[in-house]
Order: structure tokens, then sequence, then C-alpha cells
């Protein structure tokens, strides 16, 4: 009897433990597909970041930017604003589906997409617009 | 964290502890997603590299 | 129709000044506060003064539709002529205004009605005028522009006409933008109940071209039912960031360069297109992120929903991924939503891409093609200059019989035979996605046979190595044309021929693996040996997540054999590291073959 209380015990311990490596491992995001991403949305980021001080862009609750205000761009800037929108989502959405089959999974998409959110929301600089669940918030 | 660890208890002490679910590493997950966002904004400089071994052959001399 | 017509009145006053016996000289009327199904009136203030040779009105009025959210001010100041006929009045100094609109203009209304019926001829010119919606998606700046308008009532339909002739000023309207005036516009036509038409127009934009359409106009959600479009010649390089590229963001074609002249007809019959036909003269277009390029485009391109039509294609020359493109003439049938072709050849470099069966349909938004695809050996000298990497003899071709695009995805099914290094290379279930997007990948596997090591490692500057190497790369997987994922195994090929390994190579496969083991073989008496005899070689790697799990020939206890010596002096290479990381190590191999000189030693 003490023999197996004791090798239930070993088998809850041996699940911890490798439950708490795979916890603490890391996701793959060094892959060269999730660089290239990055390294385009780093290049876009110096056009960006006015945009969003401005006011003219806002960060949104799914991990998206969108346009909030078009006025705080000047008319000839605005079909430029609308392009980099429209292409940092497109590498946003990449980016989020690119992380998920890196790992193996590609049905974690959403969920990446939705961890991104929340920390893109948290990490953007005071005076920048985000979307709360009553609509834009300035932070 | 504390979510998981009653998870796991309760899946154990269940009988259909047999079941295997592949959860979503949250953790992980935010932590990935703040390395990239610092990349991306800029936010800090530089990041320790993780450190790999690299090959280690030697030739030794066969008679 | 139920006419509501809710008039509150909280506050009416018509003031009569300088009553006297014979006339009035000045009326007053305010209002505070007018309601109407359509819209809101407030503070209405209407001031005629009778005493001066010509009479003047001024009316103040605050206005809302009901629709919007903001209240706006009207201001009109007119004259009347007194021996002008009814109807007839200037009013030059007027506008509009609220905290997105500032709208000062002048009206001439030099016609109301003629023969009892209504007939109107004006006259607007906006002065500097600026407008925005709440979005900012449609606003305007500093515009200044006259617009000449008649309209005539006769029977149920009204007859209009127009000149626009907008000066200056900026515009925006999604996702349109012009910078600066110029430009023109005449058209006439008449409207009747829901239906606008346009008889004629005839629209110029400045260094752009000129538009000449007619069409039908749904005026309930300005659905065009029917446009007979004409755009005989346009300036490619000003057309195509004002009309094209807004259209085309989420394409290949969204950074591009172009120069060139194009004619552009097009037809729209109840609310769907019914034919165009592009025509595209010297056109010069080139990716801003150099992905491709296309020199002396020519094409004739027409397209209708009932009739199949022949397209053709030309260029001078070109390039793709890099590669040049020679110069070539493509011809299919297009169909609806599908397009066919025989056969189709693409000069590349010394050799060409010939393309046979090719069909291509538009399913849904997404293309779908498939066609079989030979590859005329092109010198494989030429490619890696090309594609800057270390000169390689040998010739390239290919054979695929089928090649199939769905999704993004290009799959073929056959093989490409690369003719290198007096071996063969073939690659099989090659596999891309994305090619010209911004993370590429592309999956194959690869069998080497014969590869030559003495030409290989004289490519490759890596210290001489006689012998021939087979090798196996199954699951191979670039990203972004980096490899990410792999499992290898390369080793010596079966048969008789000469081993010999210089000692500068075996020095540079030890540096890969740090200094020790290189100053091992300087340290001993090996190092009076200029090359050694091997028995066999070999070295596998399975790599993931930027790990790579390493192998050689043989295992031993503690390691595996990379090159088993043979004869006197025999010399063998053992590694002891299963798991490597892949980054350092082609950062190892870079330094060797580089500098083709030691590794630093840390």
């Amino acid at each position: 009897m003490k023999k197996i209380l004791f090798s239930l015990v070993l088998l809850l311990s041996a699940l911890f433990t490798s439950q708490f490596v795979a916890a603490a491992a890391d996701l793959e995001i060094n892959t060269p597909a999730i660089s290239a991403i990055k390294n385009s949305m780093q290049a876009r980021h110096g056009q960006l970041a006015a945009y969003y001080a401005s006011g003219a862009i806002g960060l949104t609750n799914d991990g998206l930017i969108a346009v909030r205000d078009a006025n705080a761009v000047p008319l000839k800037d605005r079909g430029g604003l609308n392009s980099a929108v429209a292409a940092e989502n497109a590498d946003r959405n990449k980016l989020y589906k690119e992380i998920a089959t890196a790992n193996g999974h590609p049905e974690w998409q959403a969920e990446i997409q939705s961890t991104f959110a929340g920390r893109w929301i948290d990490k953007a600089q005071a005076g920048w617009w985000v979307q709360g669940a009553g609509g834009w918030v300035k932070k | 964290m504390k979510n998981w660890m009653i998870g796991v208890t309760l899946a154990c002490v269940l009988p259909a502890c047999v079941t295997i679910n592949i959860y979503f590493p949250a953790a992980a997950a935010e932590k990935a997603a703040d390395k990239i966002i610092d990349d991306v904004w800029q936010l800090k400089n530089g990041g320790d590299k993780p450190n790999v071994n690299a090959v280690e052959p030697a030739s030794t001399p066969a008679k | 129709m139920r006419v509501l017509f809710h008039i509150v009145i909280s506050a009416f006053c018509v003031s009569l000044y300088s009553i006297s016996a014979y006339a009035v000289s000045e009326i007053a009327i305010k209002v505070q506060h007018f309601e109407h199904p359509q819209g809101n009136a407030q503070n209405v203030a209407l001031h005629l003064n009778l005493s001066k040779p010509t009479l003047t009105l001024s009316a103040n009025v605050v206005l809302k539709q009901k629709s919007e959210k903001d209240w706006i001010q009207l201001n009109l100041g007119c004259e009347i002529p007194e021996n002008a006929q009814f109807g007839a009045f200037n009013c030059a100094d007027s506008s509009l205004k609220n905290s997105r609109i500032n709208l000062p203009f002048s009206l001439e209304i030099n016609q109301l009605f003629s023969h009892g019926v209504p007939d109107v001829k004006a006259t607007l010119q906006l002065k500097n005028a600026n407008f925005s919606d709440e979005a900012g998606l449609h606003a305007a700046e500093k515009l200044s522009g006259n617009v000449a308008i008649a309209l005539k009532q006769t029977g149920q339909v009204w007859e209009w006409k127009t000149a626009l002739d907008w000066q200056s000023g900026e515009v925006f309207w999604q996702p349109f933008y012009l910078a600066n005036g110029g430009h023109t516009l005449v058209a006439n036509g008449s409207f009747e109940g829901e239906t606008f038409t346009v008889n004629t127009a005839n629209l110029n934009i400045k260094n752009v071209g000129e538009l000449k359409a007619d069409g039908q106009i749904r005026l309930t959600d300005f659905k065009l039912i029917n446009l007979n479009a004409n755009l005989p010649d346009l300036d490619l390089s000003t057309a195509y960031p004002l009309l094209f590229k807004p259209f085309l963001e989420k394409t290949a074609f969204n950074n591009t360069e172009i120069e060139g002249k194009a004619a552009l007809s097009l037809q729209i019959v109840n609310t769907a297109l019914k034919s165009f036909e592009l025509h595209l003269k010297n056109v010069d277009l080139a990716d801003k992120n150099q992905k491709f390029a296309l020199y002396k485009l020519n094409a004739d391109l027409p397209w209708s929903f009932d009739n199949p039509k022949n397209v053709s294609l030309s260029y001078e020359s070109g390039e793709l991924l890099n590669l040049p493109l020679g110069k070539t003439k493509l011809q299919a049938e297009v169909n609806r939503y599908s397009l066919t072709s025989p056969s189709i050849l693409l000069p590349i470099l010394d050799g060409a891409l010939s393309l046979s069966d090719i069909s291509a349909a538009r399913i849904g938004g997404q293309w779908y093609w498939h066609l079989s695809a030979k590859l005329e050996p092109i010198s494989m000298v030429d490619f890696s200059a090309q594609l800057n990497l270390p000169k390689m003899q040998g010739k390239a071709s290919a054979e695929i019989p089928l090649v199939t695009y769905s999704g993004g995805t290009l799959t073929t099914d056959g093989s490409v035979v690369l003719h290198v290094f007096n071996g063969t290379a073939t690659v099989t279930q090659l596999t891309m996605q994305t090619p010209l997007g911004i993370a590429p990948k592309l999956n194959a596997d690869i069998a080497l046979r014969n590869l030559d090591l003495g030409e290989l490692t004289r490519t490759f500057s890596f210290g001489a190595i006689e012998g021939k190497l087979d090798g196996d790369i199954d699951d191979l997987e670039l990203q972004n044309w980096k490899l990410v994922q792999f499992d290898a195994m390369v080793q010596s090929s079966p048969g008789k021929y000469p081993k010999k390994i210089s000692q500068r190579a075996v020095e540079n496969i030890s540096a890969l693996g740090g200094g020790g083991a290189a100053a091992a073989v300087q340290r001993s008496f090996l190092r009076f040996f200029e090359q050694f005899n091997y028995g066999k070689m070999g070295l596998s790697c399975r790599l993931r997540n930027d790990i790579c799990q390493m192998g050689g020939i043989e295992s031993t206890p503690h390691g595996y054999i990379i090159v088993k010596g043979s004869g006197i002096p025999a010399i063998t290479v053992m590694g002891y590291n299963q798991t490597v990381g892949w980054s350092e190590l082609l950062a190892r191999i870079k330094r060797v073959t580089d500098g083709n000189s030691k590794a630093i030693v840390k």
C-alpha cells in the first residue's frame, strides 16, 4: 500500500516537473520569417510613431491598428497613412500566424493575437490612443 | 501560474488523467510578445543572446 | 407623401423700422427655432434693406440636418438689382461655417425661372475653402474654383449642365489625393426620379490625362448603373500614385515605380463590369524593393464578360528576384475569369523557362493556376554570379510536369535537376509560399549524387578535399531565403576513386569546433604532411529551432566520426558535440571560407 502511494506521489511530481518545464519554455520567435516581418515593422515604426503620438492612429483591442482621426495628418499624407495602416496590419496578422506555425501549433494564432493585443496596449506610450471596451482612450 | 497547477492536480485526481491537453503557453506567449514589441518599438537596447554550443570536433591521429 | 410640417416658433418678431406714410425702408425677421423632418434651424435672422438703390438682403441662420451632429452657420449677403428680372441676385459675401467647415463663397444667380418654369443659371465661386468630414477621409484645404450650373425643368425631367474649374487647393477623397488645381470638368445630363444621367462628361486631370465618360448613377445608393469611360492617353508616372496605387495596396504592385503611357476604356452595364480594354505603351516598371522589374512593356489586354478575348504582352527585358529576364512575347486567351495559353517561353540568362498548357482562373478573389514547366539548361556560372553566390560550374535544367498555384502556394510535381560540381542535385517536392511577399517560404527535398569534392572545396575555398559526395537533404525549409529546417546526411559516394584530404581542410573542419583541435594538428608531427588519405567521410545534421543535431558516418561511445582515416598516416576527425547552434556554426563556416584563413580562436 505504501508503495502504491509512493509511486503515485512520484507520478504526480513527475507530471508537475514536466508541466513546469513546458510552461517555462520559451516560444520560438527567432525564425527568419519572424525576423523579416519584425524588420519590416521596425522600419515602418519610424513613420507610425508620429501618427500614434498625434492620435491619427490607435492600437485596437484585437492586436492591430486603425485610423482614429485622419484630421491629425496633413491631406497629402492621408493616402500614405491608410497604406501604412494596411501594411502594418498585414504584417501583424502574418506575425501572429508565423509565431503559431513556428511553434508547431497553427491553431494558437488567435490566442497569440489576443496576447499581443494586451501587450501592445500595455507598452504603448503615454499620449497614444488605445481601444478600450468603450472605445478610444488616451493613455 | 496557479491556474494550471490547479488544472493539473484536478486532471490527475479525476480518472481521465490519460488525456494530454496541449495548453496555450500564455506566460511564454507574453514573454515572446514583449520581446518582439521591444524590438519593433525599440524600447530596449540589445538583449542577451541565448548561449548555444558550437560544434567541437577534434582530430585524433589514428595508427 | 405625407408632409409633416411641424413648426415650433418660440419667438417670432417682425420689426418694421422707419414706418412712415409712404414707405418701409427695412424689414427684419427673427426666428429662434424652426423644426422640420429634414432638419432644424435656429437663430434665423433676415434683414432686408429697401432704402438703397439696390435692395440688399442679409440672412444668418444656424442649420442642422437630422442625420448630422453639428450645427452649421450660413451667412448670405446678397444684392438684388432693382431693374433686374425677378430671381436674379448676387450674393458676394457668403459663407458656410462650423468646426470642420469653412466655405467662403459667392453665388451669382442670373436667373431662377423662365416662362414660369424653373430654369436656373448660376455661378458658384469658392475662395480658399476648407472642409473635412469627421473621420477626415473626405477633406479639402485652400480650395478655390468656379462652378457654373444650369438647371432646367421640363416636365418630370431636370436637365443640367455644369462647368467646373478647380483652380487651386488640395483634396483628399478616400482613397484619392489631388495635390493641386488645374483640373477641369465639363458635363451635362439630366435627372429624373432616382436616376442621375450624365450625357457627356469631360474631365481633364492635369498632368495625368483626360477622361471622357457617360453613364447613369442611382441616387439612392450612389451606385454606377451604366458607364462608358474612356481614358485615351494616361501618363502612368502620375496616374499610378493617383489612380492605381490606392487599389493595389494588397498586391505585389504596391511599391512600384512606373513610367510610360496607357489607354483604358471600360463599360459597366447594369452595375456589372461588362468589358474593358487596357493598352500599355512602352511601360517601364520596377519594384522599389527590387523583387521584380519589367522594361519596355507593351500590352494589349482586352476583356469581355461575354466573349473570349486574346491578350498579348511583351517586354524587352526584366528582372525577377535578381534573375535577368530576356525579351519575351506572350499570348493567351481570356475567357471571363479564366486564362489559357498553349505555351510561353521566358528567356532567362542563357537558357529559358518554357511553360506549356497554362491555365489560370480567378475564383472568389484568389488566383489558381497550373502549367507544366521545362527549364532549358542555364549556366550555373551566370546563375551563381547573379545571385551573388560563389562561382559554380555546370548547368541547371528542370522538367516539371505539373506546377500548381493555389491560395498563395506554389507546388511542383516533378524534379528540378541541377548539374553541378560534376554531379547532380535533384530537387523534388518543391513548394513555395508568397515568393514576392515579405517572408517567402520554400520547402523541398534535395538529393545530391556524385558531387566532385575537389570542385566543391575550390568553389567555397575550404581547403582541398578529393573525392565524391552523395547526400540527401529532406524536409528542407527556407524562410526569407534562409535555412530553418532540414534532415541532412552527406557522405562519400560508393565506388572507387581517389580520396584525399589536405591538412588545410582538416584544420578548417577542426576550426569549426573551436581552436583547440586545429592547434593539436599543428603541434603534432602531422604538420609535416600536406595531405592524408581517408576511407570515408560524412556528416549529418538535423536542423530544428536553430539547433543542429549532429552525427557522422559512425557513432562512438562519446561522439561520432566525421572523417575516417585510411593508410599511413591516417587521420580521423571526430565530433563530440551532438547539438550545435546553427547560427554559430554558420558564422564559423563563413569565417573559414571568407578569410580562407584560420578561425579566430577565442
